[in-house]
């Protein structure tokens, strides 16, 4: 576990009293193979443990806003259970086997062999096995999960990067690849662990097409193959997060020459998808008086709603103006930009969960000081793999008058009833319900949030809601 | 009253003559009336042939691959005088792994409570020496074997893969695991081999157990399919072996080892070669000096 504070140290928050309490935020770097269910007609084959795909299956899909994989569910996912004695005497045999039928009996346009930790630790070598469909007809990748190197958002990593370099042309073969200007492929987004990661995909599609682009996007409903193919062509790369997929951008625009533009936030409510759409608008050199009408439209209407519901929300008997979160570093960015420079929010602790590699730190919280606020140089950031500092922070926080919500996961939810404060749920495990169409991108996504932290607010002071 | 199990594993490194003493050991001490098992774990799983005219038997994990479960009575087969003769096996080299194998095969037997029923007075584990995991130091964990005795020659990578053993003891040690008996000291065939293997028990905080030389003797037992005890009993290399067995069943106490690190081994390991090279050039030194 790695625990790497900025401006803050735990014995500060905690007065150098604290227990560890792990709560399950993400998953092991199995919870990759989530990513490539998340295209369209991609099937992985699983080297790993019996139980290995349920495990993860919970923390990312299941009790994470009620989501199943869809090409392929996940109870057909072909996986060789490996035990015992493919642990002796070693299981690639039953995985070529495993492989040899896969193919046989799946209507799949590309199979993703993935590992675990057992197969990865005595040495199975799968890529041995993908090499046996070079050159057919059948695409093989292969990408190593062993959750010793990491969690869900490295093995997220891994499968792109495997689908980069194994099956995505060579650089020689893509320069006979013309170039689009206008399209632009999208990165920064784990599906699956991003909670709201289909509807969020679908409005950013929806912007960036209003504002001129041709967004690609290889997630979801239909994507698939045909917008990976698409990625060699791209004009350029946008990244909507602060870390997650800048490594793979960046071999992207090594093996491509595909510049990236890199906006650290996934955009919350007007200020930020405006100041979005302006930079991205200037990166690209494409029409300003364009995009400013478009922002004007969609704050006009922005505005309309909140105005239509203020005298509501001036009434309501809990106020909340101050929040902690705990979550992921994109959301956490996303979701404070919104609170502050829209809300005007204070932000009392932030807990980022992920285990975010420590030479990440530093830019992020750097991302966390860009804020319309003075105070912002102050705000105070823990970075920890270890959900559960989070629940004893609050626990020992003055929470009375409810003016602070929680934004976290479902875990976070009961530390919210026990201090009896508003509480929405944002990340992963999102809870056993079915998350939908919900995103907080954009500008509806800025209204959908403050009504759900007002409405929260509202049924606990009303004491409708315990 | 019932009697108590004395379960004893023997290291060395691979090729130093380890399951050749540990046979002659196993047939000398099932002479002295005991009732004798012993377990190869080495995926070769050759530990056990020449107590059974030279025969290879199936191995524990060779049922497991090919029934799925193993009855601990179909692994165990008897050799020479009743001995009991189990071989953990393994995967084929470069594949699976080899010290997960070594803990299926003995937590198999030892959940079946094996050892108890047959009413054994010794078990033996003839394990690969090197420790290159924790599979391979499973004989020397908590509840195994409560004796380690290692097999080296005076050659370095001998003496060195023990050292590394007395590491691995060294871990276990304050754990309740096995504790050191002795060095069994093979192929020492003259003062120079034998001064180098007691100097480093010295350092090392150990003892000999046995000196043993090399011999043509064992070599002609293990060509017909048969330890020195059984194929050569008056030999004088039957008698050494019996002396050994004696002695280890004698032994009653054993103690951590202070294993060298890699910075004293290789001083020690110099200054024997300085030594050698003074033999070999006829330099005369210590008290013969002053001649």
């Amino acid at each position: 576990m790695s625990i790497a504070l900025k401006n803050t140290t735990l014995d500060e928050c905690f007065g150098g009293d604290y227990a560890w309490s792990e709560q399950q935020r993400v998953a092991c770097a199995i919870g990759g193979v989530y990513t490539a269910l998340a295209i369209e007609r991609v099937l992985p084959i699983m080297h790993s443990g019996p139980g290995c795909q349920g495990n993860i299956n919970g923390v990312l899909a299941s009790t994470n806003g009620g989501q199943n994989a869809d090409s392929f569910l996940e109870s057909v996912i072909p996986s060789t259970n490996f035990c015992e004695a493919d642990v002796v005497f070693g299981g690639q045999e039953r995985l070529r086997r495993l492989v040899e039928d896969s193919v046989k009996y799946y209507d799949a346009d590309l199979f993703v062999i993935t590992d675990g930790c057992t197969s990865e630790i005595v040495g199975d070598d799968i890529e041995e096995i993908a090499n046996d469909y070079r050159g057919t007809d059948t695409k093989v990748v292969h990408a190593a999960l062993p959750g010793f190197k990491g969690n869900n958002v490295w093995g997220h990593s891994q499968i792109l990067h495997a689908i980069i370099d194994q099956y995505l042309p060579s650089a020689e073969e893509a320069k006979s690849i013309s170039k689009n200007p206008k399209q632009v492929n999208v990165f920064g987004v784990v599906p699956f662990y991003d909670t709201f990661w289909v509807a969020t995909l679908e409005k950013l599609e929806e912007l960036l097409r209003d504002i001129g682009f041709e967004p690609n996007i290889i997630y979801g409903r239909d994507k698939g193959l045909a917008a990976v193919d698409k990625i060699p062509a791209a004009g350029f790369n946008l990244l909507l997060s602060p870390w997650i997929d800048l490594d793979v951008v960046k071999k992207l625009e090594e093996k491509y020459e595909t510049p990236f533009f890199h906006y650290s936030a996934m955009p919350i409510g007007p200020s930020e998808t405006g100041r979005f759409i302006r930079e991205i608008t200037e990166y690209a050199g494409t029409d300003r008086i364009a995009a400013e009408a478009y922002i004007k439209k969609q704050e006009d209407r922005y505005y309309y709603y909140l105005n239509h519901s203020l005298r509501w929300i001036y009434t309501c008997r809990v106020q909340p103006r101050e929040f902690f979160i705990n979550s992921s570093a994109t959301q956490a960015l996303s979701l404070t930009r919104y609170l502050v420079n829209d809300l005007g929010f204070i932000p009392r602790q932030i807990f980022i969960n992920e285990d975010v590699p420590e030479s990440e730190h530093e830019r992020i919280l750097a991302d966390f000081h860009d804020l319309d606020w003075k105070g912002a140089s102050d705000i105070e950031v823990i970075f920890t793999a270890d959900g559960g500092l989070c629940d004893q922070y609050v626990k020992r926080s003055d929470t009375s008058f409810r003016k602070t919500v929680i934004l976290g996961t479902t875990w976070d939810e009961l530390t919210a009833k026990t201090s009896r404060i508003p509480f929405v749920p944002v990340s992963a495990p999102y809870g056993d319900v079915i998350v939908g169409q919900k995103t907080y991108f954009g500008y509806d996504g800025g209204l959908a949030l403050m009504q759900d932290i007002f409405n929260d607010a509202a049924a606990k002071g009303m004491g409708t809601v315990n | 009253m019932a009697k108590k199990l004395k379960q004893i594993a023997i290291y060395g490194k691979g090729g130093i003559g380890k399951s050749t003493t540990t046979s002659n050991l196993s047939a000398a001490l099932s002479d002295m009336g005991y009732k004798v098992m012993q377990f190869g774990c080495d995926p070769k799983a050759d530990s056990t042939n020449t107590l059974r005219d030279g025969t290879y038997i199936p191995t524990v994990l060779d049922l497991l691959r090919e029934k799925g479960t193993v009855k601990a009575h179909d692994a165990i087969f008897q050799g020479y005088n009743g001995i009991y003769c189990v071989e953990a096996g393994g995967p084929a080299p470069g594949v699976g792994c080899a010290g997960r194998g070594i803990i299926t095969a003995v937590q198999l037997l030892k959940q079946q409570n094996a050892f108890e029923e047959l009413d054994l007075d010794y078990v033996i584990y003839d394990v690969l020496g090197d420790v290159v995991c924790g599979g391979f130091a499973v004989p020397i964990r908590e509840g195994i074997a409560e004796h380690v005795f290692t097999v080296s020659s005076s050659d370095f990578m001998a003496v060195y893969a023990a050292n590394n053993l007395f590491k691995g003891i060294k871990q276990y040690s304050n754990r309740g695991g096995a504790l050191l008996g002795g060095v069994i000291a093979n192929s020492i065939s003259n003062d120079y081999q034998r001064a180098i293997i007691d100097d480093f028990v010295e350092k090392t905080n150990t003892q000999v157990m046995q000196y043993v030389p090399r011999s043509i003797t064992v070599t002609q037992s293990e060509l017909s399919g048969k330890t020195t005890i059984e194929g050569a009993p008056t030999s004088k290399q039957a008698t050494i072996y019996r002396e050994l067995a004696k002695r280890v069943d004698e032994h009653a106490t054993s103690k951590t080892p202070e294993p060298l690190d890699s910075a004293q081994l290789q001083d020690w390991a110099s200054k024997w070669a300085d030594q050698l090279l003074a033999i070999e050039s006829g330099e005369v030194r210590g008290e013969a000096a002053a001649i």
